[in-house]
């Protein structure tokens, strides 16, 4: 059973992706809200795929990314954004991010993306 | 196996005899296949002769060389069977099979075994020419879209690159769901994952500068170079949303035929060329030998020292300075790098020198094979191997000499049975002598064959009784001359030597002139001037001055007591090696007075067939000089060739070893 980390500032929109996750078989070991708290989390529960929303106070998706991938290289991150960021995603894939998704999105969508990054 | 044990040595060395010759004729027949693709006789040999290869090394259990061979002959084999265009990507991989087994042979033959060669890579690049590789129409429509590109010229490079590293080019393309909103960053994410594990060199279209426009991204092909498995290479492409991955073989020739052709001459000449011909700016690296790296780096520091005390100078010079001091200073500075200068030049000429060896030792196997060509029994002498030229005249040498080489065995040794009724020894000889003499480097290539038809020359060139046979015999370099009726395959109708005249005399600024005996042989002698001779020589004092004797020219350095010499009148002689030598002081030479003492030192030189014993004060050295010539009005008696400076300043006499010639003949 994978274990996810939901990151995303909206807890709506963390709310449907735990439902959806939940719903597959994934455990949502945890959340958080924004990128500082994001790095925080990751370090304590160390989880199998986290997922990351971009903008967020504090400290955004992208420099979320660095600092966990400068701190476990080997971290599956998907990013989760919203049309119109084109730069800043292709910025996160040369970070190392495993794939992205497009809000607003399909179940099948993310459940394909997980799955196949965690493969 | 067991017998086995006994004979083992006397085996191998059958093995690598025949596998030598194997591979000579391969050599001979894969360049004659590269200028006659369709020639079906010489498919037909390149495949017995790596059949025959890949026999025997298994025979010698030498599972390496054979898998290669193997390899080898089944390309060959799936070109007879017209599976497969013999295209130059395939010729180039032929010729680094040969590569591999060529190296492997000789390690072999050096005492070792095949293994310690990459030969997977190798292996696996021959794998997919026995693969038919599927082109379907489709393909070949995605596979357009990079051959209409033209490639930057690092891009070239990098494909280039990855060739010679043995990697497989691709094209992988794959499409895009029609519903994903973002095509660019998703397409980049693909190409980002196989940069990690691969080489893309080009995507289409443009993922580094994108277009604007999402639409261009539904399709997209990337140019990948790779030595990793396709499975791997399908799997980095493999993320969500990606459809059709495709990955289709690239052969590199199509995709590089806009650019220049590197011509691989490799077995057409036996060494490297000229640094600055266009061909040759591809080469990366030559073969120098380490020491000659090593005087330019203790020249290298003398600079650095020069550099620095010319600082200090620099830095202490103010108003109080003495203008007369700074100027002398600064005149130690300038003649200490006029010094370092000269010898870096050197230096720096010295790593273009080759021994000419590189070209001699070609000419062994020549003559054998040539020879039981011909029915004829001939033995090969070479001298002087080590005479070092320049690289650049290497490659223009081999062919006049190789041509004379084989004039001489088709037209001036005799058959076996003539030579014998003629009193001659049953083997005809061939000598390769080469020298320096003062500025030049002499090479003789002569036969003990039946010298040439100076009636005949005379005929042809017209000339009545008038001239002398030394000047008539030199008619053969005339353009169109020949006295042959008949064209033989090995040496055509004699049109040769005008070329070889040409190439010498033009080419390289030489000279050659022949001599000969009607019956005897026939000698020819080129000429060549050197931008700079170097010499090894053995360097000795006597009376406080320097000489240099160039060490192919020595035997032996040995001590020499009063009691050793015998004295017959006027005449000296040394006992070596059970042979009765001439002995005379350096001294003498030079007319000075010998002040021998107890002992000496005795250097035991040679001069062609002659020894003789000179003795010294004192050895000096070994030590590699550049030689200037001398002044014939310096040159007292003719006894020195040249004259060197060493490091420090000192200045060292080359001796002319033509000298034993005139102590023995006394």
């Amino acid at each position: 059973m994978f274990r996810v980390l939901l990151v995303d500032d909206l807890s709506f929109m963390r709310m449907v992706q735990k439902d959806i996750l939940s719903g597959s078989g994934y455990h949502v070991v945890g959340e958080a809200s924004d990128g500082l708290e994001a790095v925080e989390v990751y370090e304590s529960l160390k989880p199998d795929i986290v997922l990351m929303d971009i903008t967020m106070p504090n400290m955004n998706g992208l420099d979320a990314v660095n600092r966990i991938l400068v701190a476990d290289p080997q971290a599956k991150i998907i990013i989760c954004s919203a049309l119109g960021q084109q730069k800043i995603i292709v910025e996160a894939i040369n970070s190392g991010i495993k794939d992205f998704i497009v809000k607003p999105f399909k179940a099948e969508r993310l459940l394909s993306a997980i799955a196949k990054a965690l493969e | 196996m067991v017998n086995m044990r006994i004979d083992d040595n006397k085996l191998k060395r059958a093995f690598i005899e025949e596998a030598e010759e194997l591979l000579e004729k391969l050599n001979g027949a894969l360049l004659s296949l590269e200028a006659e693709r369709g020639n079906i006789d010489l498919i037909n040999e390149v495949f017995r002769l790596t059949h025959s290869l890949k026999s025997e090394s298994a025979l010698m259990e030498f599972s390496n060389l054979s898998k290669v061979a193997h390899g080898l002959e089944d390309v060959f084999e799936k070109i007879r069977s017209s599976e497969l265009d013999l295209s130059r990507q395939i010729m180039d991989m032929i010729f680094a099979g040969f590569d591999v087994m060529h190296e492997m042979l000789n390690r072999i033959s050096l005492g070792g075994d095949d293994s310690g060669f990459n030969i997977d890579s190798l292996l696996r690049e021959l794998q997919p020419l026995l693969v038919k590789p599927h082109s379907p129409s489709k393909d070949k429509e995605i596979v357009t879209c990079l051959a209409d590109i033209e490639f930057t010229d690092f891009e070239k490079y990098q494909i280039r690159e990855a060739w010679e590293r043995g990697e497989a080019i691709y094209a992988l393309t794959f499409c895009i769901a029609d519903d994903e909103p973002m095509k660019y960053p998703r397409a980049y994410l693909v190409f980002n994952n196989l940069e990690l594990i691969a080489n893309v060199i080009r995507t289409c279209p443009d993922m580094v500068n994108p277009a604007a426009g999402e639409e261009n991204f539904s399709h997209i092909t990337l140019l990948v170079c790779s030595d990793k498995e396709r499975e791997q290479l399908i799997a980095a492409a493999n993320i969500d949303q990606i459809q059709d991955i495709k990955l289709i073989p690239v052969i590199y020739e199509d995709l590089l035929k806009a650019a220049p052709r590197i011509e691989k001459e490799r077995f057409k000449h036996p060494g490297p060329s000229d640094f600055t011909s266009p061909e040759n700016r591809e080469r990366i690296s030559i073969r120098v030998e380490t020491r000659k790296l090593n005087d330019l780096w203790q020249q290298v520091g003398e600079l650095i020292i020069s550099k620095s005390h010319l600082s200090r100078v620099y830095e202490r010079i103010d108003h109080h300075s003495d203008p007369v001091k700074v100027k002398s200073q600064l005149e130690v500075i300038s003649d200490s790098l006029d010094r370092i200068s000269t010898g870096m030049q050197e230096s720096m000429i010295k790593t273009r020198m080759v021994p000419i060896s590189v070209i001699f030792n070609k000419f062994p196997r020549l003559v054998r094979d040539l020879s039981s060509k011909l029915g004829k029994s001939v033995t090969i002498e070479i001298h002087g191997q080590d005479t070092e030229i320049d690289r650049s005249i290497v490659e223009a040498l081999a062919d006049p000499f190789t041509h004379i080489i084989r004039n001489a065995l088709d037209h001036g040794i005799e058959f076996s049975e003539e030579r014998l009724i003629q009193g001659k020894a049953e083997r005809g000889k061939i000598s390769i002598t080469a020298l320096q003499q003062g500025g030049k480097v002499a090479i003789e290539i002569s036969d003990d064959g039946r010298g040439l038809d100076l009636q005949k020359i005379r005929q042809k060139a017209g000339v009545k009784g008038v001239l002398k046979d030394e000047e008539v015999v030199n008619f053969i370099f005339t353009p169109g001359f020949s006295t042959k009726e008949r064209i033989t395959d090995l040496s055509g109708r004699g049109v040769g030597m005008d070329v070889v005249a040409t190439r010498i005399r033009e080419e390289l600024k030489g000279e050659v002139k022949v001599r000969s005996v009607q019956g005897k042989g026939t000698t020819f002698t080129i000429m060549l001037p050197l931008a700079l001779n170097i010499l090894n020589s053995l360097i000795v004092r006597c009376d406080g001055y320097f000489y240099a004797i160039p060490t192919q020219n020595v035997d032996e350095t040995v001590k020499v007591l009063l009691s050793d010499i015998i004295v017959k009148g006027d005449k000296s002689s040394y006992s070596y090696r059970e042979k009765i030598i001439p002995l005379a002081h350096l001294s003498e030479l030079f007319d000075r007075k010998p002040q021998p003492g107890d002992e000496s030192y005795g250097v035991i030189l040679n001069h062609r067939e002659e020894k003789a014993c000179l003795l010294v004060d004192e050895l000096v050295e070994e030590e590699e000089l550049v030689i200037k010539p001398i002044d014939s009005i310096l040159n007292y008696q003719h006894r020195l060739s040249g004259v060197s400076v060493l490091g420090d300043g000192t200045i060292v006499y080359v001796l002319d070893t033509s000298i034993v010639e005139e102590l023995a003949r006394v």
